[in-house]
């Protein structure tokens, strides 16, 4: 069948098949790939005009679940003009956040304090029909994210179009 | 996972991901959540996946044996091939054309027979691929004809997976010899390549047919040379594949005589260039051209005045190419349209007596496809998502065809999915059943025949407890309109196609699957099927039960484990039946430092030599008798 002499063009053209490219990348971690997503969708929300007072942008969040341990690593990101503060807090005491990760178990906290300006973040499912503003998921694979538009537009945020066209699933009203 | 990993080690996971754009994340694959295969329960189908990490478990060679260990699904083999049987059909004188077989989502089944090639025919081998996909169910809406029962989708390593070279040699019992080549990587402008060479050489065993009353040793040889090429640049991909396997048939069919080596040779080649770009923000557009080839010739010795060799003969080559558009634009829809056009411009078939030279059959053809698709893809709520899909085909010498299909699936929580699954498939009858005739020896064409259509209705359950626990149920109706069979006209004696009636296959699946941190893997599944024609006759070649059990022990005394069971239950032929049997292959692996490992495989360990119905060509023989326990011993390496 000419098959010895298939084999060694074959060896021929890896022989000159030339230099060997970067280690190829480490697929990520669960939990760093939400935070990552998380922090990339936060740079994209458009606060209510006076409610960003300070330069430093103040990011709470609500213990509970592995997200909620892995956003620590945000703390001193850069964020706009300012860096990232993160600050573990207590579901009730939300005065002075700008954007609140609560884990799955905890959403319905924060209705009583919904505010304008205050941005909500979780992950898990279904949760946007509870009121999330952002909710991020893990789709087989990969990591999707799901907006609440409509709750995000009554606390005076807006979220840009790139945002939208990336989300996986929008609720309007 | 990531939940028992020190906090530093998350933190630099974290560094490397954080100022990726959100359109690369989202790209990203998760390295840590599951250690299933992980298909998303939002897919539209029931998909199945056989990785990498299962093939070298399990010994798998071949796509077949990948397949065989999946819910549902029987293989049987004449010695010619390998038949998929799925969701109780395998009609034992179709030559696999009602599943689709893709090569990366490239339609390969050959243009005279429409045939599936699954066995040691089949175009790749396992050391090539990364994983087998097996989509259940109709998807004629999306890929045209011959998508009957299912398709089977193999994905190739990428270089950067290979990333070096990874040599194979195998001996086996039957004087088998197998051995590979792969190299792969990534070079340093980012450009992605990959070839790869498989030989193999099995000289065949001893193989008992009690029709005959004697043995015939060693004229069941298979042999084969792959060859497989793959580049990629951007969105550009280029790739082709190469291969010839030759197969001897002990068995004496269509009247030959038994004793004498008989030689069947089946060749197929494909290049592929497919290129993907997003012309615009929400757009996404996929340009493909292939050409493939497909050549067989088989000589089949018969008795005479002086004894005769009868060849058989066909070749294929086809030509096409696919424009494909995926927009994003719509909130909440990801629609997806499409056409597709195909040139068979030659199919050919002849059948001739070589010495003295006597030419029964010689065929020149050529034929169209084409086709246009569109698909919705709607996600009403975050547990209500909607597929809609219909395809249009006009394939040459018959009207076009529609094919619809509809999944609504129910996500009531993270961990389930439910679907509710409806399609439309058809198949027009292949160039072989349409145009073959052996000079009215035995079988004559069948100009009349017309396209098959099945309607099929699936309700499924899948379900995670936890992140190690895996279960999943469905239920099933397939109803084939027209089924193409062949049959004997009683005017004279001849088999011929015909649209044979209908067929109606209702059945049930559960399964079970376990994977820990460790690495254990255990799997099993449970099938209940019952598959009658028009006259509520059992369908030949359809076992009611099938059951599977697979499981996979790392580090078991240094060595690693794999072991399946396949239970096929008792099995209806042309003249009786056929008992059930349960196979148990057994593989153990034991790795020797970073670069190599040694692998030793047995299948069929109880040496059961069980039997497969056989069509009627075959005759006297009703079942055909398997080889029975054989093993193999690997080396595997990687620099």
């Amino acid at each position: 069948m000419g098959t010895p002499r298939t084999v060694c063009t074959l060896l021929l053209c890896l022989a000159v098949c030339g230099p060997v490219g970067p280690a190829r990348a480490q697929p990520a971690g669960d939990v760093a790939l939400r935070v990552a997503v998380l922090y990339n969708i936060v740079q994209f929300v458009q606060w209510p005009e006076g409610s960003a007072g300070a330069k430093d942008f103040h990011f709470c969040v609500v213990e509970g679940d592995e997200l909620a341990a892995g956003l620590g690593t945000l703390e001193g990101q850069p964020l706009g003009a300012g860096k990232v503060r993160v600050r573990t807090v207590a579901s009730g005491q939300l005065t002075g956040c700008q954007a609140v990760y609560l884990p799955a178990a905890g959403i319905a906290a924060p209705r009583a304090g919904r505010e304008a300006g205050l941005l909500t973040l979780s992950s898990g499912h279904g949760l946007v029909e509870q009121g999330v503003m952002v909710n991020v998921v893990q789709d087989g694979k990969r990591v999707a994210f799901d907006i609440g538009l409509g709750a995000l537009r009554r606390a005076g945020m807006s979220v840009s179009a790139k945002v939208l066209r990336l989300a996986r699933y929008v609720k309007e009203d | 996972m990531m939940t028992g990993l020190p906090a530093a080690a998350q933190e630099l996971a974290t560094l490397d991901t954080l100022h990726l754009p959100l359109e690369s994340l989202l790209k990203l694959e998760v390295s840590s959540v599951s250690k299933f295969p992980q298909t998303t329960l939002d897919a539209p189908a029931l998909v199945r996946v056989v990785e990498r990490d299962d093939m070298r478990a399990f010994g798998y060679h071949t796509v077949a044996d990948a397949l065989r260990g999946l819910p549902g699904i029987d293989v049987t083999q004449d010695h010619s091939y390998s038949f998929l049987g799925v969701r109780g059909f395998n009609r034992p004188d179709d030559y696999g054309s009602r599943v689709l077989l893709l090569v990366d989502g490239l339609r390969l089944n050959d243009g005279i027979y429409d045939q599936a090639q699954v066995g040691s025919e089949a175009i790749l081998d396992t050391p090539i691929l990364k994983r087998v996909e097996y989509f259940a169910g109709p998807t004629s809406s999306l890929y045209g004809g011959n998508g009957l029962f299912g398709v089977v989708n193999l994905v190739t390593r990428s270089g950067a997976e290979i990333d070096g070279w990874e040599p194979r040699v195998e001996i086996g019992t039957r004087r088998s010899r197998r051995s590979s080549l792969a190299f792969g990587r990534t070079l340093a402008g980012g450009q992605d390549v990959v070839f790869y060479a498989s030989l193999a050489d099995d000289g065949g065993g001893s193989l008992r047919f009690d029709e005959y009353g004697a043995s015939a040793s060693r004229l069941d040889g298979d042999r084969y040379a792959k060859f497989f090429a793959k580049f990629t640049a951007g969105g550009l991909r280029l790739s082709a594949g190469f291969n010839r396997r030759t197969k001897d048939n002990p068995a004496a069919p269509y009247g030959t005589r038994f004793g004498v080596a008989s030689e069947g040779m089946d060749e197929q080649a494909f290049v592929e260039a497919a290129y993907e770009s997003m012309p615009g923000e929400t757009l996404s557009r996929l340009v493909r051209l292939y050409a493939n080839h497909y050549r067989y010739r088989a000589d089949w010795p018969f008795a005479g005045t002086p004894n005769y060799v009868n060849r058989d003969r066909a070749q294929a080559q086809v030509a096409g190419g696919e424009y494909r558009l995926t927009y994003r634009g719509l909130a909440n829809h990801v629609v997806v349209g499409g056409v597709e056009v195909r040139r068979n411009w030659r199919l050919d078939q002849g059948n001739a007596d070589l010495n003295p030279a006597f030419t029964y059959l010689d065929v020149r053809r050529a034929a169209n496809t084409a086709g246009a698709y569109a698909q919705d893809e709607w996600r009403l709520s975050e547990r209500w998502l909607f597929n809609a899909g219909l395809r249009f085909d006009k394939v040459s010498d018959f009207s076009g065809e529609w094919s619809p299909r509809l999944a609504a699936i129910y996500r009531p929580d993270g961990a389930t999915a439910i679907k509710l699954l409806y399609g439309r498939a058809f198949r027009a009858p292949n160039q072989y059943e349409r145009f073959y005739g052996d000079g009215n020896v035995t079988q004559k064409p069948s100009p009349g025949a017309k396209p098959e259509r099945i309607t099929t209705q699936e309700l499924a359950l899948e379900h995670f407890l936890g992140r190690e626990f895996r279960l999943g149920a469905s239920l099933f109706h397939y109803d084939l309109e027209g089924a193409l069979e062949q049959r004997i006209d009683p005017a004279d004696g001849l088999s011929r196609y015909v649209n044979g009636g209908n067929i109606h296959v209702v059945g049930g699946e559960i399964e079970a699957e376990y994977r820990n941190e460790a690495g254990l893997r255990l799997k099993s599944s449970l099938t209940h099927q019952e598959a009658r024609d028009e006259d509520r006759r059992w369908l030949t070649n359809s076992p009611r039960n099938l059951a599977k059990v697979q499981a996979y022990f790392p580090a078991l005394a240094g060595w690693d484990v794999g072991v399946e069971f396949l239970g096929t239950g008792r099995r209806r032929t042309q003249l009786g039946d056929v008992g059930g049997y349960g196979l148990v292959n057994l593989t153990v692996n034991r790795r020797l430092g970073a670069e190599a490992e040694v692998r030793l495989g047995v299948t069929d360990l109880g040496n059961r030599r069980h039997r497969d119905p056989t069509p009627g060509y075959y005759a006297p023989i009703d079942a055909m008798p398997q080889v029975g326990r054989q093993a193999f011993l690997q080396w595997l390496g990687h620099f």
